[in-house]
């Protein structure tokens, strides 16, 4: 048995090397450094880009819901504007339009989609959620602990006053959100305002087509 | 390189949700409003990618989908529904007839822009 090779000694830096040698970790902490502020700053872009792509989804929104309702001809072309707006922007599945009936003070349900029973039934003016939403011009939203199980037994998830120059018109109760909705966001009670303030003088100018104003400027 | 995607609803505000959401990006946007039409412009045009409905009148999205998947020259468009029901039972409907990817409405406009680039490479 031959004895193994003896390890080669250590061989200390010199002055020189370990000079190179601070130099090369300097470089290298400042590069992590430079890493680490890049990756931050990019954190940043890609939240503000969020943000951003958010806001602008929002405004198309309100933009496309304004369109609709400005081009609808007819209250027929009305219902059937609110009705795409509340499906593809809001994600409703179920809803009833009341209108203000001339006469008797109560609401009339005059469109619907999937509501059932409250399709066909009036309502008076300060009975439920739905008249005294027509009495105070208020939004109404159901509070939902837990969104997934929906709004309380008897309320809708939503209510809003339909209005036209200040004058209530009717109002829109929500009664379902799609399935795969878990409830209404910010920026869906921003759509939901629009509406109230929109879609009625959209159903004045439909219903009084030789009326000039309608109640929106 | 631009790309061609072909939107397919019959509701206006879908549609018109769906161009402000994508005009800008580098896709050029074509229109069909219900099944029969989205195949006829998907032979005539081939788009890169088909952005359907489902529930549409003459021809829904299941069935322009299994139609566009049956013939040759439109098999490999990857397609993806847009659907009201993201219910396990629709999702699978939807994955039956033969689409590439499933969207549920109201469209999240980042949802869709990550969708779109993970089958257009962008």
């Amino acid at each position: 048995m031959t004895d193994p090779a003896p390890e080669p000694p250590i061989r200390r830096a010199t002055h020189g090397e370990d000079a190179d040698n601070d130099a090369l970790r300097a470089r290298v902490e400042a590069l992590e450094r430079e890493v680490e502020d890049l990756r931050a700053e990019n954190d940043e872009l890609v939240n503000r880009y969020v943000e951003v792509e958010s806001l602008v989804s929002k405004l198309s929104s309100l933009f496309v819901a304004s369109v609709r309702l400005q081009d609808a001809v007819g209250r027929e072309a009305v219902f059937d504007a609110l009705r795409d707006i509340l499906v593809n922007i809001l994600g409703v599945a179920a809803y009833v339009v009341y209108e203000l009936a001339e006469g008797p003070q109560q609401l009339a349900p005059v469109a619907s989609l999937e509501a059932g029973a409250s399709a066909t039934r009036p309502i008076a003016i300060g009975e439920g959620i739905e008249g005294t939403v027509a009495v105070s011009g208020k939004r109404f939203v159901a509070d939902m602990p837990d969104p997934w199980a929906g709004p309380p037994p008897g309320q809708p998830v939503a209510c809003i006053a339909l209005t036209a120059a200040g004058r209530p018109l009717g109002v829109l109760s929500i009664g379902k959100l799609l399935g795969h909705k878990p409830g209404l966001l910010a920026h869906d009670l921003d759509v939901l305002d629009f509406l109230g303030a929109h879609a009625g003088p959209a159903l004045f100018r439909a219903t009084h087509p030789a009326t000039e104003d309608g109640g929106e400027r | 390189m631009r790309k061609k995607i072909l939107l397919v609803d019959d509701s206006l505000t879908a549609l018109m949700i769906e161009q402000t959401m994508l005009s800008r990006g580098p896709y050029d946007l074509i229109v069909a409003r219900d099944g029969q039409e989205a195949v006829e412009r998907a032979v005539a045009e081939r788009p890169d990618l088909i952005l359907m409905d489902v529930v549409m009148p003459r021809m829904d999205g299941f069935e322009a989908c299994k139609t566009l998947r049956s013939r040759d020259d439109t098999r490999a468009i990857p397609i993806i529904l847009v659907t009201t029901r993201g219910e396990a039972d629709s999702v699978e409907e939807g994955f039956e007839s033969g689409c590439s990817d499933y969207i549920t409405k109201p469209i999240d406009s980042l949802e869709l822009l990550s969708k779109l680039a993970n089958f257009l490479g962008h």
